[in-house]
C-alpha cells in the first residue's frame, strides 16, 4: 500500500455511497424491498455502504501519515516520484524573512485524471482527482459523521415504515395518510453523501461544480422531504432558488478563470508534470509568483511579453493575466460560497431549511451542504487575491454578528442552531478572508462535530418534549441525562470553553486559531487610509460573537434543560431516545471534545494534519495590483513598488506569545461572559430576560424579524417579480384578445366555406352525380327476374329488334 | 312462298327449315317450365343451325370452296351437344335435389 493506491481508495469510498443509492432505487424493481415495509434493509445498506466509506478514508489517511516522507529523505524516497512536492517551485517561502516561520515540512498532493470528456490541442475536461491532507481530513470527517447520521435516522425515521403513514402537519383541519418512505430517505442520504464526497475529491473547478450542484439537488429533495406540507415544500423551492442566485455568480467566476487560464484544473497531473500544456491554474500562478521566473523575465519585460504574445490569443496559459481576473474569479467563487454557505445575504434559506426531518438538519449543517462553500474557498484560497479576501472578511463579519444575534431571540430550537450554524460559517468566512486558512478548515472540521451532536441532541429534545420551542420546555435533564449532557459537551464546543493555557473542548483550539489571525491582521502591518478601521471591526465582531455564541447557546441548553417543566403531562413522559439514537451522540461528543487535541508525546493532531494542505505562499501574500500595467506583478519588485493600501498577511504557524495570550484569554474571557449572561438570565434569574427585551423593543423586534431581511427581500425581489408577473400577464391577456379576434374570423370564414362552397357546390354534384347512378342501378334491376326463360324471351326480343332496325336501316 | 313448293330443293329450302327448327327450338326454350323441355329447345336450336352448316358446305347447291368445313363443324357440334346435354342433365339433377322439381321458374336466385 502506498501513495498509488490513495485515488483508488478514495474514489472506492465516494463511490459506495452511490452505489446504496442505486440499490435503493432499483431494489424494488429486483425484489429487494423491505418485507411489509417493517425491515429496515434500506437503512443497513446505506449505513454499512457509509460506514465502508469512512474505514477507506481512514485507511487512506493512515497510508498517508504512515508514508508520508520526512523532510530528509523526500529526495531519495520512491513514492517521492509520485507525488508532487509542492515546495520545489511553489511552496517555498517568498521572503526570507517568513522562513523561519514557516514549518519545514512541505505540502504534498496527488493529482491526477480518471477519465477524459474530450480533449483537443489545448484544451482538456475531464474527471480530476486532487488528494492533500484537506481531502483526506474531509473524508473521515464527512464520512463519520454521515455515518452516525445514517444510524441515528434508522431510529428517528422509524415512524415512516409503515403503509399508513399519518401527517397531520399540513393543516389542523386535514390529516393526510401515504405511504411510509422511509427507504425514499435514506437513497437521498446516500446521494448526498456521494455529491459531498465527491465534490471533496474533485480536482478541478467544472467537476466541483456539478457535484455543488448535486449536493444543492440532494438538499433540496431533503429539505422537502415532506412534500405534502406547504412549508416544507416553500422551504425547499427557496434553499434551491437562493442557492440558484449564488452559482449564476459563480459560474460567471469560473467562466472568468477559464478564459484566462485555459483549464479549471487547480494542479497539473502527477503523470504530466513536464507537459506545460496541462498545467493547473495553481501552477500556472505559481509560475508568476515563484521567485526563479522573476530572475528570467523581470517585470519590466512584461508589456513586451505581451505585445509578443497579444496576437496569439488561443496560446495557453496566457501571457498575460491581468490582475482583476483573480478578483473577479475569486468574488465569483464567493458568490457561490454565499449561496451554499449561507453568508449575509443570501443566509435566509438555512433557517427555513429546519422544515426537514432532524437528521437532514443534521446532516445539512455539519458534514455537507454549508460546509462544501467553505470547503470550496479554502481550495482555491491560493488564487484569492487581498482585494477578495478584504471582501469575504466583511460579509464574514456581517453574517456572523447578524445571525449570532438573531439566535439571541429565537424560541425554536431548530431555529437556534441555524442561526449558530450560520454564525460559525461566518466566522469561517471571516477566518478564510483574513488569512487564516488553517483556522478555516480547523473550525470546518470541528464545528461538523459539535453541530451534528447538537442537532441530534435537539431532535432526541424534541421528540421528548413534544415542542420545538424552548420557551414550552424546561426541566428535561432528570427525564433524559444522556441527551442534556452530550448537548452540553457540543454546547461548550460550540462556545470554545476550554481553560486558556492548558486543555479545552475542540472548539476552544479551532475558534482560537481564527481569533489570533484576526487579531494580528490590523497589527502586522497597519492598514492606511479608508480601510484604517477594517481590522478593528473584524477583531470586534469575531470577539463579540464569542459572547452572543456563549449566551444565545447556554439560553437554549438553560431554557430547555433546566428550570421547571412548563407542559408537566408531556414532561412526565420524556425519556431518552433508543441507544440507535444516543450512540451517535456519544461519538460525536468524544470527537467534540477531543478533536482539537494532539497525540500524546508528541505533535501530531488534526490541526498538524491541515498544516501539512495550507497554502503557504499564496496570491494574496505575493500578488499586488499595478494600475500601470494591469498585469500581475510581484510586490517585492521595486519598479512598481507601491505601498498597498492593506495587507493580509499569510496564516504563520505559530503565532507569537504576545498575540496568542491576549487573544486566548480574551476568547475565553468573552464566551464565559456570554454563558454568565445566560446563567443570569435564565438559571438564577437575577436579570430579568423580559425587562431587558422591553428596554429594547428596537432591536428586539429587530433580531426576532431577522432584521426585517424576509420583508426587504419581498419587496425588493419576490414582489418586483409579482407584480411583473402580473403585467406580463396582462399583456398577454391583451395579445390573447387579439388573437382571439383573428381566430374568430377565420373560423367564420371557414364555416360560411364549409356550407356555401363546400358542403353545397362539391357535395352536392358529387351528391347528384351518384344518385343517378344509383337510379339507374335500381331501374335496370327490375331486368334481372332470375327467370330463365324471361331471359331467353328478352334475348329474343332483342335480336329481333336489332334485326328489323337493320332491317330498316338497310333498305 | 308457294314458289318454294314447286321448285326443285335447292339451299333456300334448307334455310327455311333450319328457320322453322330454330323458331320452334326457341319457342320450345320460353314456353316450357320442365327443364327437360327446355333442353329439348336446346337440341332443336343446334340442330338447326348443323342443318344450315350442312347445307351451306354441301357441293350440292352452290360452287364451294371450302371443302367439307361445313361438315366438320357439324361434327363438332353434334359432340358439343353431347357434352352440353349431359351437363345440362347434372345441373337438372342438381336442381332437383335442391328444389324437389324441374320447373325452371322455381329457380330464381339470379334474380336482382
Amino acid at each position: 500500500m502506498n501513495f498509488d493506491s490513495l485515488p483508488h481508495l478514495l474514489t472506492l469510498a465516494t463511490l459506495l455511497p452511490l452505489g446504496s443509492y442505486l440499490v435503493l432505487l432499483f431494489g424494488p424493481k429486483f425484489g429487494l424491498h423491505e418485507k411489509g415495509r417493517q425491515g429496515k434493509f434500506s437503512a443497513t445498506v446505506a449505513t454499512m455502504a457509509i460506514f465502508l466509506s469512512f474505514a477507506l478514508s481512514l485507511l487512506a489517511l493512515g497510508i498517508w501519515v504512515w508514508e508520508t516522507p520526512n523532510s530528509e529523505n523526500a529526495a531519495s524516497s520512491e513514492t517521492a516520484l509520485v507525488i508532487q512536492t509542492v515546495s520545489d517551485s511553489y511552496q517555498q517561502p517568498f521572503h526570507a524573512g517568513n522562513s523561519k516561520e514557516v514549518d519545514s515540512q512541505p505540502g504534498y498532493f496527488l493529482s491526477g485524471r480518471y477519465y477524459t470528456l474530450f480533449q483537443t490541442k489545448h484544451l482538456w475536461l475531464g474527471l480530476e482527482y486532487y488528494i492533500d491532507t484537506l481531502t483526506l481530513c474531509m473524508f473521515c470527517m464527512i464520512t463519520l459523521i454521515a455515518g452516525c447520521i445514517h444510524l441515528y435516522a434508522s431510529s428517528y425515521m422509524e415512524d415512516e415504515l409503515t403503509d399508513n403513514y399519518v401527517d397531520d402537519s399540513i393543516s389542523p383541519f386535514y390529516r393526510l395518510t401515504r405511504p411510509g418512505r422511509y427507504r425514499r430517505f435514506f437513497q437521498y442520504l446516500s446521494l448526498f453523501c456521494f455529491s459531498m464526497l465527491g465534490l471533496i475529491l474533485s480536482g478541478n473547478l467544472l467537476q466541483s461544480f456539478i457535484f455543488w450542484e448535486l449536493v444543492g439537488l440532494c438538499s433540496y429533495f431533503l429539505i422537502g422531504f415532506y412534500i405534502e406540507r406547504k412549508k416544507a415544500n416553500q422551504a425547499a423551492s427557496k434553499a434551491f432558488l437562493v442557492n440558484r442566485v449564488g452559482d449564476f455568480g459563480m459560474l460567471v467566476g469560473l467562466a472568468v478563470l477559464f478564459a484566462y487560464f485555459g483549464t479549471l484544473s487547480f494542479a497539473t497531473p502527477s503523470e504530466q508534470l513536464s507537459n506545460p500544456q496541462t498545467a493547473g491554474i495553481f501552477n500556472q500562478l505559481k509560475g508568476r509568483i515563484n521567485p526563479s521566473t522573476l530572475v528570467e523575465e523581470p517585470p519590466t519585460q512584461l508589456p513586451n511579453d505581451a505585445e509578443a504574445a497579444s496576437p496569439a490569443l488561443i496560446s495557453y496559459p496566457s501571457p498575460s493575466l491581468p490582475y482583476w481576473v483573480l478578483i473577479v474569479g475569486g468574488l465569483g467563487l464567493f458568490c457561490g460560497c454565499i449561496g451554499k454557505s449561507a453568508q449575509f445575504p443570501l443566509h435566509i434559506w438555512l433557517a427555513d431549511a429546519m422544515e426537514g426531518p432532524t437528521p437532514v438538519s443534521a446532516l445539512v449543517h455539519s458534514a455537507t451542504m454549508v460546509a462544501a462553500g467553505v470547503y470550496l474557498l479554502g481550495r482555491v484560497f491560493p488564487i484569492l487575491p487581498s482585494e477578495a479576501l478584504l471582501i469575504i472578511a466583511l460579509v464574514g463579519a456581517v453574517t456572523l454578528l447578524l445571525s449570532a444575534t438573531m439566535a439571541l431571540v429565537a424560541t425554536d430550537i431548530k431555529r437556534i442552531l441555524a442561526f449558530s450554524t450560520i454564525s460559525q460559517l461566518g466566522y469561517m468566512i471571516v477566518a478564510i478572508g483574513s488569512g487564516a486558512w488553517l483556522g478555516a478548515m480547523f473550525h470546518l472540521i470541528t464545528h461538523a462535530f459539535f453541530k451534528s451532536l447538537l442537532f441530534m441532541g435537539a431532535g432526541a429534545t424534541i421528540h421528548a418534549a413534544g415542542t420545538n420551542h424552548i420557551t414550552e420546555m424546561g426541566g428535561l435533564r432528570k427525564k433524559c441525562p444522556y441527551t442534556a449532557y452530550s448537548m452540553l459537551i457540543g454546547c461548550l464546543a460550540l462556545c470554545g470553553v476550554g481553560i486558556p493555557f492548558l486543555i479545552g473542548f475542540s472548539g476552544y483550539y479551532s475558534k482560537d486559531k481564527i481569533l489570533e489571525q484576526v487579531y494580528t491582521l490590523g497589527i502586522a502591518s497597519p492598514w492606511t487610509g479608508l480601510l484604517s478601521w477594517i481590522p478593528g471591526l473584524l477583531w470586534a465582531a469575531a470577539l463579540g460573537g464569542t459572547v452572543l455564541t456563549g449566551f444565545y447557546t447556554f439560553r437554549m441548553w438553560l431554557l430547555a434543560f433546566t428550570g421547571q417543566p412548563k407542559d408537566h403531562k408531556t414532561c412526565a413522559k420524556a425519556h431518552d431516545p433508543s441507544p440507535m439514537m444516543y450512540g451517535p451522540m456519544f461519538i460525536c461528543a468524544f470527537f467534540a471534545i477531543t478533536l482539537g487535541w494532539s497525540l500524546p508525546f508528541s505533535s501530531f493532531g488534526l490541526t498538524s494534519l491541515l498544516k501539512e494542505a495550507a497554502p503557504v505562499n499564496a496570491a494574496h501574500t505575493a500578488l499586488s495590483s499595478s494600475t500601470l500595467t494591469g498585469e500581475v506583478v510581484l510586490r517585492s519588485s521595486p519598479e512598481v513598488a507601491k505601498e498597498p493600501l492593506f495587507t493580509i498577511e499569510s496564516e504563520p504557524h505559530h503565532h507569537l506569545p504576545s498575540v496568542t495570550q491576549p487573544v486566548i484569554l480574551l476568547a475565553t474571557g468573552g464566551s464565559l461572559l456570554g454563558i454568565l449572561l445566560a446563567f443570569g438570565c435564565y438559571y438564577t434569574y437575577h436579570l430579568k430576560p423580559s425587562e431587558i427585551t422591553q428596554s429594547i423593543p428596537f432591536l428586539y423586534a429587530l433580531f426576532k424579524e431577522q432584521y426585517y431581511l424576509e420583508s426587504i427581500f419581498r419587496i425588493l425581489f419576490v414582489t418586483p417579480i409579482l407584480i411583473l408577473g402580473t403585467f406580463a400577464k396582462f399583456v398577454d391577456r391583451f395579445i390573447d384578445f387579439f388573437l382571439e379576434k383573428i381566430i374568430s374570423i377565420y373560423r367564420a370564414f371557414a364555416n360560411w366555406w364549409e356550407l356555401f362552397i363546400d358542403r353545397l357546390f362539391v357535395d352536392g354534384l358529387l351528391g347528384l352525380l351518384a344518385k343517378g347512378f344509383l337510379e339507374t342501378g335500381y331501374s335496370l334491376r327490375y331486368f334481372q327476374t332470375g327467370s330463365l326463360r324471361t331471359y331467353l324471351l328478352f334475348l329474343l326480343g332483342t335480336v329481333t329488334t336489332v334485326l328489323l332496325i337493320l332491317q330498316i336501316l338497310l333498305t | 312462298m308457294f314458289d318454294l313448293l314447286s321448285q326443285p330443293v335447292t339451299l333456300t329450302h334448307y334455310l327455311c327449315i333450319s328457320a322453322f327448327l330454330f323458331t320452334v327450338g326457341l319457342l320450345c326454350m320460353i314456353t316450357k317450365r320442365n327443364a327437360i323441355g327446355v333442353l329439348i329447345g336446346i337440341e332443336l336450336v343446334l340442330n338447326s343451325a348443323n342443318l344450315n352448316f350442312i347445307a351451306f358446305g354441301s357441293p350440292y347447291f352452290q360452287q364451294s370452296t371450302s371443302g367439307i368445313d361445313g361438315q366438320l363443324i357439324a361434327l363438332f357440334v353434334i359432340v358439343l351437344a353431347a357434352s352440353e346435354a349431359a351437363v345440362a342433365l347434372a345441373i337438372t339433377f342438381h336442381f332437383y335435389q335442391k328444389y324437389q322439381t324441374i320447373d325452371v321458374d322455381q329457380g330464381q336466385d339470379l334474380k336482382g
